[in-house]
């Protein structure tokens, strides 16, 4: 088996080093940074826009290329997560919490430079990971069926009470918000409007970046604002070094390893794995901290493991694709689409007809994941400096741009309306001391829970016994029995006035 | 005098606003002059994302000017027909959708319909035909629609079938129908969670789109039984139509087309459909359909027409016999 993975490993490189792919790879990943940087315009687009032109490529080169996109997105997402608090995409809101606190703190740099190593690190690791592992883990997932999957989400959102630094109460009033927010829309049961109140807008639910963008990105502009011109400037104090210090490595390293491990197990979950493991990153952490009351105040941990963890993730997400067929998210679907269309038939045929792709494609993650390193280590100095604009130049440049963002995502100008709506409850959410990371988790995994509760209970005819009986979400509701103990009874933890009320 | 300035700056910006609102009439002759938009009620990256930018991409050389796609997402489609229902008839705006749902079910899902799909809209060209298939599990003991059958009969109540959209929610209820079966449908948000389940023995069987099921049906993951269309299909010419597999009285695929608002000249409307032609008689473009798990679907904007009255009337019996919920 070894022997066999180096042998493979050398295949896959032999094909994605040559000239040509290298040339694919570097221009995926400096689109995919670009597209990840700029808020709004994600991943999914890009891919979706460039795929007939792809269609004229060969097949490994587009495919490296629309990776390239996909991974560059993740590493562009945190940027803009660290400097103006804005997340591109689900999985870089965690980053805000503790990111865009350093930024504040003058800090940014070592945030960004953190992330960055801490991503290149869970890339490397997740590629192996792939290379030795694919097949059983893939199969494994193929265990995770719809009972499976709301014992996973129940956890996911009990867990997400730990994420505030304020009262747990104000947290799962949030959780509750974003759960009734994330019901609005056509029911897919049934197929009626809920909460919709005929305006055709929302027929399909709230997007989600109208929501993030007001929440989050515009929030954040009014709060800066707010404060004399002369503290004005989104980093308000003295920036201190652009590189990340030793301590701070000596920091990171632990989360690190933690956020990989976590990342690439379940990155290859399909529907909220990459999101999932950037939030349960970040409550391992806190949770173990020797001082946990430095979280949601710049503590480099939550920025070092939750960006590992979903590097990992988006790495691992491509297991299943490439070993079993399944698309574990949109965006491996879009790469299923390309492979189909190439006339590959994506699963476990291409490992053994076409070595040189399936290889080829994980060698050139790693690639990828160099290059990333080496186009956003300089930019790091770039972004830093971008602070030092003086705010009333900066902010109506970041405003335009999340504009267009939701403008561009389905060319709607209700979108905006919804937007601004968002960042007023927002605001408001804000005075009251109501953080939003609880809200967008509860909103993702809300619906995702429901679906899934309703449908297993279709399948078993309303026993709830289904959850019970079958073992893994058993012990996943074992789990959740756990945390909710941890949380209700004060006594079991040691340090109980740190972990939430500070 | 600066009082006059701005007078005059005003009227001359109106006249430019006149001008480039009503001023220049469309000729035929002329089109294209600008920028073609292709609006679509789906987002980027789904399957009538990919078969749009598809032709888009070949529209372009025809045309000799840049083809752009343009996502209106919302209400099944119906937010991008609106659209194009509302711009002008200029032939510069263009609906690309999947003609069995926004065209032909719609309008009996919706209470009220943003649009009319017989008025607001000039035909140009059918484009293609997707054909849904019958599936299994490998492991299952099932080998032919006939087994089928009579399992789900023994079966009863217990069985289940998977069904993510209102084509899948139909299809799934004329064949319990026909065959006098009474499994249950379990709703999915996309086809491969289905597909997941299934494999899982959650469920007895599927309906689904070719393009999804050709892939794994070939890799072993998925047996196919039958394609829904009455005769057999060119896109998976090994599975007998639901004629030969012993279930007559189905016959049941989805389809693509492009349209124009209403009242666009019908030169431009001829001018187009007859780029469609071209672009699905080439050979590249009859490969990608196939690969796609399609077949084209060429005619004249009135066998559009034609096809579009006729398969309204079909979905709408369908879709009432399945007791679908108007919204």
């Amino acid at each position: 088996m070894d022997l066999d993975l180096f042998q493979h490993l050398a295949t896959g490189f032999g094909a994605a080093l040559s000239l040509k792919n290298i040339g694919f790879a570097l221009l995926g990943c400096l689109l995919g940074t670009l597209v990840g940087v700029l808020p709004g315009i994600g991943p999914i687009p890009t891919i979706a826009m460039l795929l007939p032109i792809s269609f004229g490529l060969e097949p490994l080169s587009a495919l490296i290329m629309l990776a390239g996109i996909y991974y560059g997105a993740q590493y562009g997402g945190s940027t803009t997560s660290i400097l103006v608090n804005m997340p591109g995409e689900a999985s870089s809101i965690v980053t805000c919490i503790d990111g865009h606190q350093m930024a504040k703190q003058g800090r940014a740099g070592a945030a960004l430079g953190v992330a960055a190593l801490g991503s290149f690190f869970a890339g490397c690791f997740g590629t192996v990971f792939i290379a030795a592992f694919g097949l059983p883990l893939a199969i494994f997932a193929l265990r995770f069926n719809s009972p499976e999957y709301f014992s996973l989400m129940i956890l996911g959102l009990v867990t997400a009470t730990v994420l505030a630094h304020g009262s747990v109460v104000k947290a799962i009033g949030m959780v509750l918000v974003g759960l009734m927010l994330g019901i609005v829309g056509t029911d897919v049961d049934t197929g009626l409007q809920r909460y919709t109140f005929g305006i055709s807008a929302i027929w399909d639910g709230i997007d989600f970046l109208p929501l993030v963008i007001g929440m989050f990105g515009i929030v954040e502009i009014v709060r800066n604002l707010e404060q004399p011109a002369a503290q004005q400037i989104a980093v308000n104090t003295r920036i201190k070094g652009i590189w990340p210090t030793r301590k701070d490595f000596r920091d990171s390293w632990r989360p690190v390893l933690r956020g990989t491990a976590l990342g690439s197990i379940l990155g290859i979950l399909p529907g909220g794995g990459a999101l999932l493991s950037s939030f349960a990153s970040y409550t391992v952490e806190k949770k173990i901290a020797k001082n946990p009351s430095r979280f949601g105040k710049g503590a480099i941990e939550g920025v070092a493991g939750p960006e590992s963890a979903n590097n990992a993730a988006s790495q691992t997400s491509f297991i299943p694709l490439l070993t079993l067929g399944f698309p574990s998210n949109a965006i491996m679907a879009l790469m299923m689409g390309a492979m189909i269309i190439h006339g590959i038939e994506p699963g476990s045929a291409v490992m053994t007809k076409r070595p040189d792709l399936f290889w080829g494609m994980i060698a050139s993650m790693w690639i990828g994941n160099l290059m990333l390193l080496v186009i956003n280590l300089p930019l790091i100095g770039i972004w830093v400096r971008l602070l030092s604009v003086p705010y009333r130049l900066l902010y109506p440049a970041i405003l335009l741009f999340c504009l267009i963002g939701v403008y561009s995502t389905n060319t709607t100008a209700a979108q905006l309306v919804l937007t601004a709506a968002f960042a007023v409850f927002g605001y408001v959410m804000f005075r009251l001391g109501c953080e939003p990371a609880p809200l967008v988790l509860g909103f993702i995994l809300g619906p995702l829970m429901e679906e899934n509760l309703r449908r297993s209970l279709v399948l078993a005819r309303g026993d709830w016994m289904i959850f019970i009986e079958r073992p893994i979400s058993a012990t996943l509701l074992l789990l959740t029995v756990i945390v909710l103990g941890l949380i209700i009874f004060p006594q079991l933890r040691r340090k109980r006035e740190e972990t939430f009320q500070e | 005098m600066k009082c006059f300035n701005i007078r005059w700056a005003a009227t001359r910006i109106l006249a430019l606003l006149l001008l480039a609102g009503f001023g220049v009439p469309t000729h035929a002759q002329e089109y294209p002059s600008k920028d073609i938009r292709i609006v679509i009620g789906f987002a980027a990256g789904t399957g009538v994302d990919v078969i749009a930018r598809f032709f888009a991409n070949k529209l372009q050389p025809l045309a000799g000017k840049p083809v752009i796609v343009e996502n209106k997402v919302g209400a099944i489609g119906n937010i991008g027909a609106e659209a194009v229902a509302r711009a002008r008839p200029d032939g510069y705006t263009m609906l690309i959708a999947p003609g069995n749902s926004t065209m032909a079910s719609n309008p009996h899902l919706f209470k009220k319909l943003p649009f009319d799909p017989a008025k607001d809209f000039a035909p140009v060209s059918p484009l293609l035909r997707l054909a849904f298939t019958f599936g299994v599990a490998p492991s299952s003991p099932i080998k032919s629609m006939q087994e089928l059958v009579a399992h789900l009969k023994a079966k009863g109540d217990k069985a289940s079938y998977g069904v993510s959209g209102p084509f899948q929610t139909v299809s799934g209820h004329l064949f319990k129908t026909v065959t006098e079966t009474k499994a249950t449908a379990v709703r999915y948000r996309s086809t491969p969670d289905i597909h997941r389940d299934l494999l899982a023995g959650l469920l007895d069987y599927m309906i689904a789109d070719a393009p999804y099921t050709l892939a794994p049906a070939k890799e072993g993951r998925l047996r196919l039984l039958a394609v829904a269309t009455a005769e057999r299909s060119s896109v998976a010419p090994d599975l007998p139509g639901m004629r030969e597999a012993g279930v007559p009285g189905f016959d049941l695929s989805s389809w693509f087309g492009a349209w124009l608002p209403a009242n666009t000249p019908p030169e431009i409307v001829a001018k187009v459909n007859k780029w469609y032609g071209t672009i699905l008689s080439q050979e590249d473009s009859k490969a990608f359909i196939k690969s796609i798990g399609a077949e084209p679907f060429p005619g004249s904007p009135e066998v559009l027409r034609a096809h579009t009255v006729s398969e309204t009337a079909k979905w709408g019996k369908l879709i009432r016999d399945a007791g679908l919920p108007q919204q």
